[in-house]
Parts: C-alpha cells; sequence; structure tokens
C-alpha cells in the first residue's frame, strides 16, 4: 500500500518534470515544477527522510519558487504576446541532438543503476524513531565534522545575498531607466 | 516503504535526463533555471537512496546523505537567486530572456 | 582512520625538540622582523632577549632530558611520545613518534647539556655580530633536529633529522656568507653530505622493502631472528649502504673532505655541530641498528677498517696544521675514525663511551680556541701565537684540561674510552689485532699533535705583532662554560673504568638493554676476553705512550716554530701532502669534480640549451597554434557548451563502466 503510494508519487513527480520542460508557458512551468517537487517531498516523507520533506517543501516549494513566480510575472512571461516574441524556433538537428544526449545520459544512469548489484537488507528498509535524518543527529553532524562546510555555506549564502543586490539594482544607463525617464519627462 | 533502493535511482536519472533535456533544448533562461532545479532534485533524491541503502545496511542512521543534501538545498537556493538576478539583468539589458540573445552574435534566432 | 593514538604515549617528550624549535622560530622571527643590531653602532637591544630566548629554549629541553634519563633510572620501561600518523598507506604506516630509551636518553643529555652550555658560550662570543638574532634561530634549530635525528623511534623520523642537521649545517657553516671561501665551504659540506645521505636513503628503502617496517625496535628484531648464517645479503647490503650514510655524516674516508673545509663557520657552530653532535649521528646510528650490523660481519669489518684508517690518516694530517681550529678538525676525524674502529670489532658502547667523552673534551679545545681566536682578532695561525698563557690562564688552563683528555693522559677521560677500545681491539684477535696497532699509533699521533698545538699556543715566546693585537681573557659568559666542560673532560672517566679497576662500568650497563641483541648475535664470532693481566699491560702500554708523546711534542714545540719550519725544509713534499689530508681532496678535485663540472657545462650546452629549451619552445609554439585553432570552437553559444559538457560527461561515464567491468 504504501509501496504503491511511492509509484503514485514518483509518476506524479515524472509527469510534471516532463511538463516543466515541454509547456511553452513559464507560469505553467513554475507550478509543474512546485509539482514535481512535492511528489518528490512525499519520497522523501516515505522513505523516512522527514525533516528533509519538510525542508523541500519549505525550501523549495515556498522559498525558491515563489521567487521563480516572481520573475516570470516581473519580466511579464505570463503574457502571450511576450510569449511570441520570446519563442525561439528549435532547428530539427539541434532537437535531435539535444534528445539524444538527454537520452544517452539516461542510458548510462539507467545501465549503472542495473549493474550495481545492490545488497537487500535482511530487515527491510525501516528507519530508526526520528527517521533516517533525526534533528538531533542532523544538527550534531553539521556542527560537528561538517562545520566547515556550513561556515562556508553561510558565507556563500551572504556573499548571494550582497551579489544579488547588487545585479538586480536598477541602473541609470540601462535601456529601460533611459525610456521610463524619456516616458516621464 | 519497502521499495528497493534501485527503483529510487531509477527515478533520479528519469527525473536527471529530463532536466538535462530541459537545460538543453529550452531557450527561456528561467526554464533553464527551473530544468537546473529538476537536476539538483534528482541527485538529491539519489544521494538520499543511498543514504537510506546504507542506513538499512549498517543498522542505524548514516549523516553524509542527508547532511550533503542540506547543503545542495542550501547551494540551490543561492544559485537560483544568482540566476534569477542575472536574468533580470540581462532582461533589463536586452528586453528578453532568450538565451538566443546571449550568445556574442546575437542573432542566432533570427538566422533560424 | 582512528589508527592515531595506537598505543597511550606521553606528550612531554615531543617537548624535548619541540622547545627548541620553538626557540628557532621565535628568534628567527626576531630576526625576520629587523630587531636586530642597529647600524649606527649603538648597544644592540636586542641581543640579550634572543640569546635568553635561544638559552632558555636549551635549558628546558635539558630539563626534560633529565626528566626522561630519570624516568629510565627508576626502573621505567623505554618512554614512547604520542604517535602521530605521518605517512599512512596500507599496511605501511609512518609516524611521528619519538622513542626515549638507554641509548637516546644519553644523546639527549648529551647534546641538550653541551648544547646548552655552547649556547652561552655563544652568547657571549657572538655579541656584535649583524646576525646576532639569525645565529640562535640556526642553532636552536640545529638542537632540534639533532633531538629529532636521536628520539625519533623510526628511520624516517631519524631522516627528517638527519637533513635537518645537514641544511643546518649548511647554514652555520656559511653563516658569514659574504667570504666567498666560507659560502663555498658550506656547499662543499652539503654536497659530500648528500653522498651520504643518498646512500642512507637507498639502504632506508632496502630495510623498507625487505622488512616491511621503518621502526627500530622492528627492525632490530627482525635482523636478530634473520641472523643466521642465510641472513639474505639485502640487509648486508642495506647496512653497507646506511654506513655510506653515516661516512657522510660522520666524516670518514671517503667523504671526510668536508669537515676541515667546515671549520669556516663561527667557532661555537665547531664545537657543537662539528664536533660534539652532528658528526656522531653516524656512530648513533650503527649503534641504534646494532643488530643489523652485528649480523653482516663482512660490513662490520669494513667499519673498522675505515674507521682505523681514518683515525690514521687524520692524525697524520692533523700534525702538520698551522692553522688552530685545522688541526681540531682533523683531530676529530681522527677521533671519530676511532668511534668507528670500536663499532668494527663490535664494541658498540665503548664506541658510545668515546663518543660522551670526545663530546666533552673536544667541545672544550673548540670552544677554548675560539676563546683564543676572539681574543687574538681573528687569528688562526698558530704561528703567529705562542705565549698567550700569560695574556689569557682561564682559557690556557681549561684547553690544557682538554688537551690531556685528548691525547689521552692517564686518568682522562679521553684515556679511559681511548684505552677501552683499543682494549677491546686487541681482545678481538685475528684482524682486530690489525686495527689495535693502527689504533696504538694513531693514540701516539694524536698525542703529539695535542700537545704540538699547546705549546705552539700558549708556551714559547710571543710571535704575534704586539702593535695590532692585544690577547685579552673572555668575559664569564665565555669562561664558565669553559670550565664545566673541563670539568667533565677530566672526570667523565668514570663513566666507564676498566675492569681491572673493580668498578661498575657505569655507561656500559646503562647501555646494557640496547646493544644486547648486537652482542649477543656476535658472541659467536667474538669471544675473546682479556686476563686482567693484560688488561694492566694495555692500560700501561698506553698511558706511557700518550705521556711520551706529549713530553716529547711538548717539548720540541715549546721554544717555538723551529721544528715545524726544519722538518718542512728537510721534507717539503711530505710535510705538503700531510697538511693537505693526503692529497686526498686534491684527487678528488681533480678526479671528481672538474670533469663532473666540464661534463655539467657540455650537458646544459648540449642538452639543456638544444633539447630541453627546445622541446619547451616548440611545445609553446604548438599550443599557441592549437590553441589558435580550438579558440574558434568557443562560439559563446550556451547551448553548444551545454552539448558538449553533456556529452562530454556521458560519454566518460560510459568509458569508466565499460572499464570498470
Amino acid at each position: 500500500m504504501v509501496d504503491l503510494l511511492f509509484y503514485v508519487a514518483a509518476g506524479v513527480s515524472v509527469l510534471c518534470a516532463l511538463g516543466v520542460v515541454v509547456s511553452a508557458n513559464p507560469v505553467q512551468s513554475v507550478m509543474m515544477l512546485l509539482g514535481s517537487f512535492v511528489g518528490i517531498a512525499l519520497i522523501y516523507l516515505l522513505a523516512g527522510f522527514q525533516f528533509l520533506a519538510a525542508i523541500q517543501i519549505l525550501v523549495y516549494g515556498g522559498a525558491i519558487m515563489v521567487l521563480f513566480l516572481f520573475v516570470v510575472m516581473l519580466l511579464n512571461q505570463g503574457d502571450p504576446v511576450v510569449l511570441a516574441r520570446e519563442q525561439g524556433v528549435l532547428r530539427k538537428e539541434q532537437l535531435a541532438v539535444g534528445l539524444a544526449v538527454a537520452g544517452s545520459a539516461l542510458a548510462v544512469l539507467l545501465v549503472a543503476v542495473v549493474r550495481t548489484d545492490l545488497p537487500r537488507p535482511i530487515f527491510g528498509y525501516l528507519w530508526p524513531e526520528g527517521g533516517l535524518d533525526p534533528l538531533l543527529g542532523m544538527a550534531q553532524a553539521m556542527f560537528g565534522p561538517y562545520v566547515l562546510a556550513f561556515e562556508g555555506a553561510s558565507v556563500l549564502l551572504l556573499a548571494t545575498a550582497v551579489g544579488v543586490m547588487t545585479l538586480a539594482k536598477r541602473q541609470r544607463s540601462t535601456p529601460v531607466a533611459a525610456a521610463n525617464e524619456e516616458v516621464s519627462a | 516503504m519497502n521499495v528497493p533502493t534501485e527503483h529510487l535511482l531509477i527515478l533520479s536519472a528519469i527525473l536527471f535526463a529530463i532536466g538535462m533535456g530541459g537545460f538543453l533544448l529550452r531557450r527561456n533562461m528561467i526554464v533553464v533555471l527551473m530544468s537546473i532545479e529538476l537536476m539538483l532534485n534528482a541527485a538529491n533524491l539519489a544521494f538520499l537512496a543511498g543514504a537510506r541503502q546504507h542506513s538499512a545496511q549498517a543498522g542505524h542512521w548514516v549523516a553524509e546523505g542527508p547532511v550533503m543534501v542540506t547543503f545542495v538545498i542550501a547551494v540551490a537556493a543561492v544559485e537560483a537567486a544568482v540566476g534569477l538576478a542575472l536574468v533580470i539583468a540581462f532582461y533589463r539589458r536586452k528586453q528578453t530572456v532568450s538565451l538566443d540573445r546571449l550568445s556574442p552574435t546575437g542573432a542566432t534566432s533570427k538566422a533560424n | 582512520m582512528d589508527t592515531t593514538i595506537a598505543e597511550s604515549g606521553q606528550f612531554w617528550p615531543w617537548l624535548i625538540p619541540g622547545l627548541p624549535l620553538m626557540g628557532a622560530l621565535l628568534t628567527g622571527a626576531m630576526h625576520l622582523a629587523g630587531l636586530r643590531r642597529p647600524k649606527n653602532g649603538d648597544k644592540a637591544t636586542s641581543e640579550p632577549l634572543a640569546a635568553s630566548i635561544a638559552v632558555l629554549a636549551m635549558a628546558a629541553a635539558f630539563a626534560f632530558s633529565i626528566k626522561g634519563f630519570l624516568a629510565l633510572r627508576g626502573g621505567e620501561a623505554n618512554i614512547l611520545s604520542t604517535r602521530y600518523d605521518w605517512i599512512p598507506t596500507g599496511d605501511f604506516t609512518v609516524t611521528w613518534s619519538l622513542m626515549i630509551d638507554h641509548l637516546s636518553s644519553l644523546m639527549t643529555l648529551v647534546v641538550t647539556g653541551i648544547g646548552l652550555l655552547i649556547h652561552i658560550y655563544a652568547a657571549g662570543y657572538m655579541k656584535g655580530d649583524a646576525g646576532y638574532a639569525k645565529f640562535f634561530a640556526y642553532l636552536n634549530l640545529f638542537v632540534a633536529m639533532m633531538l629529532m635525528l636521536v628520539l625519533s623511534d623510526n628511520m624516517v623520523g631519524t631522516f627528517v633529522g638527519w637533513e635537518g642537521v645537514g641544511l643546518c649545517s649548511y647554514l652555520l657553516i656559511g653563516y658569514w656568507y659574504k667570504d666567498g671561501w666560507r659560502a663555498q665551504a658550506a656547499q662543499k659540506a652539503f654536497v659530500v653530505n648528500r653522498i651520504g645521505d643518498a646512500a642512507f636513503l637507498l639502504g632506508m628503502f632496502i630495510l623498507a622493502t625487505t622488512l616491511g617496517s621503518l621502526d627500530y625496535s622492528s627492525i632490530n628484531s627482525e635482523a636478530s631472528l634473520l641472523a643466521k648464517p642465510e641472513l639474505p645479503w639485502r640487509l648486508s647490503l642495506a647496512a653497507l649502504l646506511l654506513f655510506g650514510g653515516a661516512c657522510g655524516k660522520s666524516a670518514q674516508i671517503p667523504l671526510f673532505v668536508w669537515l676541515p673545509d667546515a671549520m669556516a663557520g663561527p667557532t661555537p657552530v665547531s664545537a657543537l655541530i662539528h664536533a660534539a653532535t652532528m658528526v656522531t649521528s653516524g656512530v648513533y646510528l650503527v649503534v641504534r641498528l646494532n643488530p643489523l650490523f652485528a649480523a653482516a660481519p663482512l660490513v662490520l669489518t669494513l667499519i673498522g677498517a675505515i674507521g682505523a684508517a681514518t683515525a690514521f690518516v687524520a692524525g697524520t694530517s692533523a700534525l702538520r696544521q698551522r692553522d688552530l681550529k685545522g688541526v681540531l678538525a682533523y683531530s676529530t676525524v681522527s677521533q671519530l675514525g676511532y668511534m668507528f674502529l670500536a663499532l668494527g670489532v663490535g664494541a658498540f658502547s665503548s664506541a658510545i663511551f668515546h663518543l660522551v667523552t670526545h663530546a666533552f673534551f673536544k667541545a672544550l679545545l673548540f670552544l677554548a680556541a675560539g676563546s683564543v681566536i676572539h681574543g687574538m682578532n681573528k687569528e688562526q695561525d698558530m704561528h703567529k701565537m705562542g705565549g698567550l698563557k700569560a695574556h689569557m690562564p682561564k682559557t690556557c688552563l681549561t684547553f690544557i684540561a682538554g688537551a690531556a683528555a685528548l691525547s689521552g693522559l692517564p686518568l682522562m677521560s679521553g684515556f679511559f674510552s681511548k684505552d677501552e677500545i683499543l682494549a677491546q681491539a686487541f681482545a678481538g684477535g685475528g684482524v682486530s689485532l690489525i686495527l689495535w696497532a693502527v689504533g696504538l699509533v694513531t693514540a701516539a699521533i694524536t698525542a703529539t699533535y695535542t700537545w704540538r698545538m699547546v705549546a705552539l699556543v700558549f708556551f714559547g715566546k710571543e710571535r704575534f705583532d704586539k702593535q695590532s693585537v692585544h690577547p685579552h681573557e673572555s668575559g664569564a659568559l665565555m669562561t664558565t662554560p669553559l670550565f664545566v666542560l673541563a670539568l667533565l673532560s677530566v672526570a667523565g672517566g668514570i663513566l666507564g673504568l676498566p675492569i681491572v679497576f673493580h668498578t661498575p662500568h657505569i655507561l656500559g650497563e646503562w647501555l646494557a638493554p640496547v646493544v644486547e641483541p648486537g652482542q649477543a648475535i656476535l658472541a659467536a664470532a667474538h669471544n675473546g676476553h682479556l686476563s686482567h693481566l693484560a688488561e694492566w699491560i694495555l692500560l700501561g702500554l698506553g698511558a706511557m705512550i700518550a705521556l711520551g708523546c706529549a713530553h716529547l711534542a711538548f717539548h720540541a714545540h715549546r721554544q717555538g716554530t723551529q721544528s715545524d719550519l726544519a722538518f718542512e725544509t728537510k721534507n717539503p713534499e711530505l710535510a705538503l701532502s700531510l697538511s693537505n689530508a693526503w692529497g686526498i681532496d686534491r684527487a678528488y678535485q681533480v678526479m671528481l669534480v672538474q670533469p663532473v663540472m666540464t661534463a655539467a657545462s657540455a650537458i646544459s650546452t648540449l642538452f639543456d640549451l638544444a633539447l630541453i629549451d627546445g622541446a619547451v619552445n616548440g611545445l609553446g609554439r604548438f599550443a599557441q597554434r592549437l590553441g589558435e585553432r580550438v579558440s574558434r570552437q568557443a562560439s559563446g553559444h550556451l547551448g553548444a557548451y551545454g552539448l558538449t559538457i553533456g556529452g562530454a560527461a556521458c560519454a566518460l561515464a560510459a568509458i569508466w563502466m565499460w572499464i570498470g567491468a
């Protein structure tokens, strides 16, 4: 029963992922991506990673997706007129080569998975109380052996905050700014 | 859940391939970024599949997988933020989010 | 990897080499920070600071050495330090770890004790030198490395120390590098040592591959196990190569030529490095691995022969030196030869006994000579000295004490240690008798050159220019260490009184646990024991020879330089070749150095300029052209990049899996 739920979630996330790539409208893509993430979060939960499932929903589903949606909206990517202008035509060779590379990646990965002989655990895939990512244990690992990486991530986030502000700041010389100034004048 | 690890890995592989396809084929920068997020998620799934297998064999939880995934999520957030900021900056300059305009020639889409 | 702390060792042994190392870092930092003597000739404020850091570091290391010694004397087993993994590779792991056993404890006492005295002396001797702090940094670094050498419980650690002392020796010989010849002497020492070090390294490799471990404990036990007639020839080869390394460091034929030149360094350096400690590390190494050498009797015989030859050749060269430090340098080579002679007849603890007493009296002689040179405005030519007894009585007194010990006058420390070696050689019988005879002749030579030196420097007429040179006694900072060392030189013989005195041989009993395995292996071949009568006769013979030669030499030379000059006019060629160490140095120059230089310059034009430079330039041009071509591929199309990355990753993964299968 629970296993069946896994396959359902897997199917949903694969279909949604396909939707992300295929759909022409970026707003649709964002929604599909959200669906895919929720499916994956469910799989985490089923596999025993309760904390990470919550993080997946909160960070991906909440923060990152909203960020994408904001940008899509901000740049008018939902507008059919804009979309029509943005739509590039893909040449047949390009399509073929891209599909071939992606397909060969899939093939290589699948062959690798199939050829790897993983032992089945004797007692099945059970997890201890508190899940496979107990909060206390995670905290001990993060601030124990991985404290350098953790601090590195903090520095990275800080640098990102500064960098994003610099990048996204409206600059006087940009065409949009110039146009706006002309209009207001 | 008693699904074998192989199935989790196969799911991960499929998601990764889809993400790669999107990354290679789509022109819209925002969608390309989303494809990258998809690939990162596929990698996370593979990490956790491994962690689960490892834990089941060891009989106790193994820290490396979940910790790694946490870091990947942090880096993914960073990547999305920087990527989108770049997209916005690019849009200001070129009034488009098409990758074709990013190329130095800037004329690929027209040549098509 | 939780193998780091395999055994529960203690941390404090690390302080013995660690404290001088810290001293070196501190004084080195002082030098780099520019706390040097101000240019305008003001009183240097940083000098006392640098000297006290260095001396304190030495004193602390000495204190810890005493702690280790007392712990061992209290009956404690060998003290092991904390172990740190250095090179963990599968089942062969090299660790940083120290071991204080009876041998290394003795060596640390000698190194830190004499080192401390020499540091104190140097604080006075180097006063006013521009690189005062740098000098102490080098000196402290040397002591740290020497302690690493003797304390390490594996050969790799010893090799680190071995190279470290070589480096410090180079730095200190060339300390006044602005004089070209001093820099050249440093280079010579370095290169000659390198030949020995290469042999050491090869020997170490052979041991590692044959025995699978470089820990002394396991080498020695393995060697004991293999001490059967079917000893693998590889172990003999290893022993031979390690002796090659010892030859380089301990200045034995054929690698002794660097030591006389090494006197270019400041005198405290000559005392510490080129007399008392570093040059004895070869002896230490052989004793440390005594079961290995004992199991290779041919190598042992070779060691004895080379030791005897070196003792004789260097002793005769010392006879005709005019440079005060030159006499001491050749004398050091000669005494080291004695130690190797002792090793060659399997008298390991006698070699160490002579090492210790030699450290006392040779350090004393060098320091006293330094005091003379200091008082004489850097004059080193003995023909321009004479009559200094009146001007520097303290130096004269202590110098004579050292000379008495060196020449083996009865009841001095050198008398007992030298006599013990000769007695052991005599007891060995057979080939050892030849070694004994050479040793006896060398003893006569030693007494001769020693008392010639004493007479020329301190007695007779004053031959220096009284207008420009005003000999004066050195300060208390320099004379105090002299008196301490003089006491040790005179009384050091207590450590190993002969059996006929019916007193315990302190040093022999102390070292028994270390040399036991080697002695056990040798016991079969070597069972000569002297009767008491024979030993009395040998003692008396030694005493008579020493006294007689000393008397003759002293009286021949106390009048001045006449007898030297007479000898030179009578046999000019012999005098010349003697003063140049039988021309061996010159022969090397002609036979080795010049051909190598010629070949090197030929190779540099043919091989280096044409082939290598051509290849490098061609490669550069090739890369440039290739870059031009490839840059056309970098179109800037993101899609193309993505495809390349993805395709290449897939291809690599596929190849990897294919190979993996």
